[in-house]
């Protein structure tokens, strides 16, 4: 099965359920520093005089794949997921700079950090964080063919 | 290494009590997330419960009893045992009680809400007419402001059965986890939604009308509204000529709001006044959602929302299906929460202020001016104080507070973490989280539920109550139901249900009561209102009763809170301040100290219209000063569309920006005593 995680703009009210999520999925409750995979984006409407939040993730579309000179980012056969192999990484930037998202990032040590599906979790048989706490069900996985 | 289990419970951070499935690992809370319902559907969580686990594990908590050893406020505390925090506790309450009279020595519970009737009847078997909440500055003086005008708790709108849904200021977009795909289910099915708010939120956002007022004008819109319908004879002439007091005055008193002159206080249009009346009015049933505290932050908060409560009156939406319901449900009957009776055969705090709480009576003192009465020795000298989850920053102006408690001759908090009103204790006492007690689930409905154990207490944390019943068995101090064991109690609470406690183990699904309230419409065709005049009191015979000594007016007046600035003031101060609108990541005080939430915004934020932003040349994350007529705070700029030209929004609670520093502890509603935290005034410049 090839997986995509999707974020309905027009459902989400920008609450960060999700990006908790995220973070708690990934880390224990000491890592304080700790930061999501996700990202906040404001949207408006001008006219109607309103803004709000939403909570974007990857959509492991694969273009920072395309551009990583180093191997570092590839897509998992079984999940369709792109994930990053963090040793491999030189840190160049590219990935960064074509992510339509803005949701890759560096770690301390400058090797390259993103959204994983909660594959683990997903091979479990269960949805991503994201997905499971979202309340008004923005946060979608959904299968790609 | 064990197998990591599941184990069913439900968040406690706020009393949602959102389903939650907690991961537990070797007696470690691993991960919290959303946990299916029973009818399999998962209805998600907010970002706090999803965060849950550094609630659990943050560095802050209190592991044991602690007491102070350096100067009062220092922080310098040494750790006891339980046996001689016990000691030491019962000792000085009962020897300030001698010297002192009971009635110098305070009880208060903060958050969260679940102990609030034992320490009560702690504070009723001690003699003391002082138990007070932080309901002192939170949702009471709404609940005041329906029983001056219906004589009963207040009644919720039926979103399920409403054509129109009023919702009056309140966000469920960001605060309602469960209410929010509701709303959004209410607009699919065909339901027209009206939304009160002065920002453009979500919910107004996707709203069929929006009113956009200026933050406190509720009741003049209110009021306009009512002269549309009363002007246009929209309204239930049978049911007002049977049920409802006072209203050839109240029709007379409206008159004056005509939609064109209300635009001119509200800012909001004329038109979009008369749609939303009519809509009210016509397309019934009609329900009005309202919010525990927004309207009631205001120094006219009470008679704004008695105005509110007049459509509902007027229009016949009252205890019909669609409208606003006594019981819109079947529920299990339960002794405890709302229904122990305050000691008050002694002159109480905040008795001779607001009198109303005492007439209706509210079964709680009111301690908005705690800082003064303790300072001025008013009605008498306040000399203890024994806090359950203490929030100094719940008040206006906490500075001043937390120096009024530095003059406690003895304070006790039993807290969860070492917030800062634990600074000028004397002793603290750790309790535990909802992760680690047992406890008796709060919503109203037919099921009934137990929280249990996930884990075992950190440190040496005890359950508030067991806390309160060792406490009252060492000080000689008996309750005809806290005196047994917490089991015997929690039995107690539950029997006019018909279920056990013992029944409730091991089953977090819950337990259908035996026994059951079932829903009824229409109640006031059996009994009366349980006002004084029987009726639905437009005037309000209370409020009519302190008329002369405080100034009170009996129909539910606008009065504009911007007059009670001067001229000058107001040109130094041009920005309406508005505090405390909820942010999804915060709940008051007790998310701060989680940073994965600290840090998904600058904690410290202040929301304002792009326009206000270019005319003092800010731009999105500056440094700011926020300054009022007593005092400055520092917060990084947010530019937000949604937000009123001319208001300013931030969030309350945070200890190192604290919004409400920025408000006159004097500025508060004669009424409930409610402060004015949605509108009061500030100028905002660089830092």
């Amino acid at each position: 099965m090839q997986y995509r995680i999707v974020t309905d703009e027009k459902k989400c009210v920008g609450c960060f359920a999700c990006l908790a999520a995220c973070i708690a999925a990934h880390h224990t409750a000491e890592e304080e520093t700790a930061h999501t995979f996700r990202a906040i984006k404001a949207v408006r409407d001008e006219k109607a005089g309103f803004q709000k939040n939403v909570c974007v993730a990857c959509l492991h579309c694969g273009r920072c794949m395309k551009v990583c000179l180093s191997g570092a980012l590839y897509r998992d056969e079984e999940t369709g997921l792109v994930l990053a192999d963090r040793e491999k990484c030189s840190a160049c930037g590219a990935c960064v700079s074509v992510c339509p998202q803005n949701v890759i990032f560096y770690d301390k040590e400058g090797k390259v950090q993103k959204c994983d599906g909660c594959i683990e979790r997903i091979k479990e048989g269960k949805e991503p964080a994201c997905v499971r706490n979202c309340y008004l069900k923005a946060a979608k996985l959904i299968t790609h063919t | 290494m064990s197998e990591t289990v599941i184990k069913k419970s439900f968040c406690g951070i706020c009393t949602g009590e959102c389903p939650i499935d907690c991961a537990v690992k070797d007696g470690k809370l691993i991960s919290v997330e959303a946990s299916a319902r029973p009818d399999g559907s998962v209805g998600g969580l907010c970002p706090k419960g999803a965060a849950a686990v550094q609630f659990e594990y943050n560095k802050e908590r209190l592991l044991y009893p602690m007491r102070r050893v350096g100067e009062k406020g220092s922080g310098e505390f040494e750790r006891i045992s339980w046996e001689e925090a016990f000691h030491e506790i019962s000792e000085r309450l009962l020897g300030i009680r001698e010297a002192n009279g009971a009635e110098s020595v305070l009880f208060y519970a903060g958050y969260p809400k679940w102990y609030r009737p034992a320490l009560l009847r702690f504070a009723n078997a001690f003699g003391s007419p002082n138990f007070c909440t932080e309901s002192s500055t939170c949702f009471q003086a709404f609940a005041l402001s329906w029983r001056l005008t219906f004589g009963n708790h207040p009644c919720f709108g039926d979103m399920r059965n409403c054509k129109t849904l009023l919702i009056w200021s309140r966000n469920p977009s960001l605060s309602g986890v469960t209410e929010a795909p509701a709303l959004r289910a209410l607009k699919e099915r065909g339901a027209k939604i009206i939304t009160v708010d002065p920002r453009t939120t979500v919910t107004a956002y996707e709203s069929d009308i929006h009113l956009k007022l200026i933050p406190g004008t509720d009741g003049a819109l209110a009021l306009s509204m009512a002269q549309v319908i009363i002007g246009e004879g929209l309204c239930d002439d049978a049911f007002i000529r049977e049920y409802v007091h006072g209203f050839e005055a109240f029709s007379e008193y409206v008159k004056d709001f005509t939609p064109e002159r209300t635009e001119q206080i509200t800012g909001v249009p004329a038109a979009q006044i008369r749609e939303a009346a009519r809509l009210y009015a016509q397309y019934k049933p009609s329900a009005v959602m309202f919010s525990a505290a927004p309207v009631v932050h205001n120094t006219n908060g009470v008679q704004n929302y008695r105005a509110v409560e007049a459509l509902i009156a007027i229009t016949g939406n009252y205890d019909i299906e669609g409208g606003n319901r006594t019981a819109p449900g079947p529920a299990a009957p339960l002794n405890e929460f709302g229904s122990v009776k305050r000691k008050n055969d002694v002159e109480a705090i905040g008795e001779r202020d607001f009198p109303v709480w005492f007439d209706l009576p509210c079964e709680e003192a009111q301690c908005t001016r705690l800082a003064d009465y303790i300072e001025q020795e008013e009605p008498y000298p306040l000399k203890a104080l024994f806090a359950m989850g203490m929030n100094v920053h719940m008040w206006p102006k906490p500075s001043h507070l937390q120096r009024a408690l530095a003059k406690l001759d003895f304070y006790v908090n039993v807290d969860l973490f070492y917030s800062d009103s634990c600074r000028y204790a004397d002793i603290l006492l750790p309790a535990q989280t909802f992760f680690e007690r047992t406890e008796l689930m709060g919503r109203p409905g037919p099921v009934l539920r137990m929280r249990e154990p996930v884990v075992e207490p950190q440190g040496e944390a005890k359950n508030d109550i067991e806390i309160i019943q060792e406490l009252m068995r060492r000080m000689g101090l008996s309750d005809p139901v806290l005196s047994g064991s917490y089991e015997e109690y929690l039995d107690y609470i539950l029997k006019p249900s018909g279920v056990s406690a013992a029944e409730l183990k091991g089953r977090p699904e819950g337990v259908k009561a035996v026994n059951l309230r079932m829903p009824g419409i229409k109640t006031y065709l059996e009994r009366p209102f349980a006002t004084p005049s029987g009726k639905i009191e437009l005037y309000s015979e209370v409020l009519a009763k302190h008329a002369e000594s405080h100034g009170y007016d009996p129909l539910p007046v606008w009065k504009d809170y911007r007059e009670g600035f001067s001229k000058e003031e107001k040109e130094r101060y041009p920005l309406t301040l508005s505090t405390g609108s909820r942010k999804p990541q915060f709940y008051h005080s007790r998310t701060y100290r989680m940073s994965w939430l600290k840090n998904l915004e600058p904690a410290a934020q202040l929301s304002m219209h792009p326009e206000d932003a270019a005319a003092r040349g800010l731009s999105e994350g500056d440094s700011v000063e926020i300054s009022s007529p007593v005092g400055a705070v520092r917060a990084v700029l947010h530019i937000d569309l949604s937000s009123r030209r001319g208001v300013v929004n931030m969030y309350h609670g945070n200890a190192e920006a604290d919004a409400n520093e920025l408000i006159s502890e004097h500025y508060l509603d004669p009424i409930s005593g409610f402060p004015g935290f949605k509108s009061y005034i500030c100028e905002v410049g660089r830092a």
